[in-house]
């Protein structure tokens, strides 16, 4: 089962922002979305959730058409990690984080001792829990990115579609929350696409990517494998040296 | 009870409790003036604050209240309209208040409709225009009402107060105001959720257009059954959340409930204060705005809940 999308066409007005996208997202991989600033990362992270309609085109979520799947049930196949989020005054972080647990609940439930402990387990995988208690706007950016991941896991999804999430981190947090991610996807055979900037973080991280550029989708595949001098070239129109290191893992260069 | 004269009324409330016959002056002051009086009070306070902290929430700003969708204009102009209306029968003015302050949210939300957008703002920028035309109107009423006695009366009720008080219109009043608390507090985890990006709490599961729309049609329900009675009581709905929010915090499980008891207790008192300040009772409602304009400075400037 996968997210599979077929003809995908979106505009903004007269300015055709994804132009004929098909790709498949499968459980269990890491998926790097790349491209330049405006080249539909964000907009097509938006369209799988609904929160856009595309102009034309399909997205079937595990052989679904998504715009048959109820907001409710959405929520259950796929969860969202935003590049931030606004610091709700007053509240705490574990409340933040049981809010996730809103799908399976109905619309008088309040969230029960077993929502907590799940919202608790997953700070802890996190190695967050000691924050649970703390006030949201209190903790740092890191913190915070890794209390909203918590947040995803909690909803118990098949994928996890995450925008930009280190892109206001510290190069030891990228690296941090980046391993977490890494390992979530593997150990809870979840499908997780990121919206990410650089490329070396994708080879290091992620064993797929998706390169946009025009509108379009120009290469998808292994990372390693579609991320060379002449794809990189294509996407960000700029020269790049693709360099082995000592631990195998390839990296860009200027 | 035993406020202001006719002070030993509360004594001989055991009689009344007792079953004994209404026939003491005092024992009907008790029955039919002040006992319904207090209700009425603690019950439009009530909901009053509960609607005022639903707004601030929903709208995520410390200084929303229900006039943002044009209830209160509503209202007001519906009262106008029952004042002046050629023929009489009883509760007419509360009965065109309600029915305009339903429709002013009404129209609010058909405009924002009309928009195709579900941005809160559009709903903001509804109530503004919906308010602004009630008011036309309401001024148009008062141009042509009879200067001698339609005219003071429009006024009189637009200022607010708990002189219409009896039996009917506050158990009416806690037959609206205390379920509505009851549902208010059981969905006080989604309206915590409402705290995020709306796109957000999609994404968790929240319809959220459909049960802000819902939540706010229950206060506004609630607000213009209150105002419809009371007339405009500004204010309690503006300050009450803000009192909650400094004794409680921000995010607490009794929120709403204390929210309620704190805006019963405060228009109890204020009306206590309107009924002895003078010979003559004043207005409630200039009271509370005379009140609640330095409170909301003093929270502004030194509590910084806003």
């Amino acid at each position: 089962m996968n997210i599979k999308i077929e003809n995908l066409f979106f505009s903004y007005n007269d300015n055709n922002i994804l132009e004929n996208i098909n790709l498949e997202f499968k459980r269990g991989n890491m998926y790097a979305l790349l491209g330049r600033n405006g080249s539909g990362k964000t907009t097509l992270i938006k369209l799988i959730l609904g929160m856009l309609t595309a102009k034309r085109g399909v997205i079937c979520i595990e052989g679904k058409n998504s715009k048959k799947i109820v907001t409710k049930e959405l929520s259950k196949l796929i969860a969202y990690v935003p590049q931030s989020e606004e610091a709700i005054y007053g509240i705490k972080v574990i409340e933040l984080v049981v809010m996730g647990r809103n799908p399976y609940l109905n619309l008088f439930d309040m969230p029960s001792c077993k929502e907590y402990e799940l919202a608790q387990k997953a700070l802890e995988d996190l190695g967050i829990g000691h924050l649970s208690q703390k006030n949201y706007c209190e903790i740092s950016g890191g913190e915070r990115q890794l209390v909203l991941i918590a947040r995803a896991l909690v909803q118990n999804t098949k994928y996890i579609l995450m925008d930009e999430p280190i892109s206001n981190l510290d190069i030891r947090n990228q690296h941090d929350v980046l391993e977490k991610i890494k390992n979530i996807a593997k150990n809870f055979n979840i499908g997780i696409v990121i919206s990410i900037h650089d490329p070396n973080l994708a080879m290091r991280y992620c064993n797929r990517a998706v390169l946009l550029s025009g509108a379009k989708v120009i290469h998808i595949g292994k990372t390693e494998e579609i991320l060379s001098k002449q794809s990189l070239l294509e996407v960000y129109d700029m020269k790049f040296e693709v360099l082995n290191s000592k631990n195998g893992i390839n990296f860009v260069s200027l | 009870m035993s406020i202001n004269q006719y002070k030993n009324v509360f004594m001989n409330l055991h009689r009344l409790i007792l079953g004994e016959t209404i026939s003491d002056p005092t024992i009907l002051i008790l029955y039919k003036v002040r006992l319904p009086r207090i209700l009425l009070a603690s019950f439009v306070g009530a909901g009053l604050a509960i609607s005022g902290l639903v707004f601030q929430q929903v709208f995520k700003n410390p200084i929303a209240s229900p006039d943002i969708l044009g209830v209160t204009s509503g209202a007001s102009f519906g009262a106008a309209l029952g004042i002046v209306l050629p023929f009489e029968f009883p509760g007419i003015i509360q009965i065109c208040a309600f029915i305009f302050g339903m429709l002013a949210v009404t129209i609010a939300y058909g405009l924002k409709k009309a928009s195709k957008d579900n941005n809160i703002l559009y709903l903001v920028l509804s109530g503004i225009i919906v308010s602004a035309f009630f008011s036309a109107l309401l001024s148009m009423i008062k141009y042509l009402a009879d200067p001698y006695e339609q005219l003071p009366s429009i006024v009189f009720w637009s200022m607010g107060g708990l002189y219409r008080a009896n039996w009917t219109n506050a158990i009416g009043c806690g037959l609206v105001v205390i379920p509505s608390i009851f549902i208010i507090n059981s969905l006080r985890f989604k309206l915590k959720m409402l705290s995020l990006n709306d796109d957000m709490a999609k994404t968790m599961g929240m319809e959220v257009s459909k049960f802000r729309n819902c939540i706010l049609c229950l206060v506004s329900f609630v607000v213009c059954f209150c105002v419809s009675i009371s007339g405009t009581i500004s204010w309690i709905a503006l300050i009450v959340p803000h009192i909650t929010r400094i004794i409680l915090g921000y995010k607490n499980k009794n929120i709403y409930w204390i929210a309620s008891i704190i805006g019963a207790t405060t228009l109890i008192l204020l009306d206590d204060v309107a009924r002895c300040i003078s010979t003559t009772e004043i207005p409630v409602g200039i009271l509370t705005a005379a009140i609640g304009a330095p409170v909301l400075g003093y929270l502004l400037i030194f509590k910084k809940t806003i």
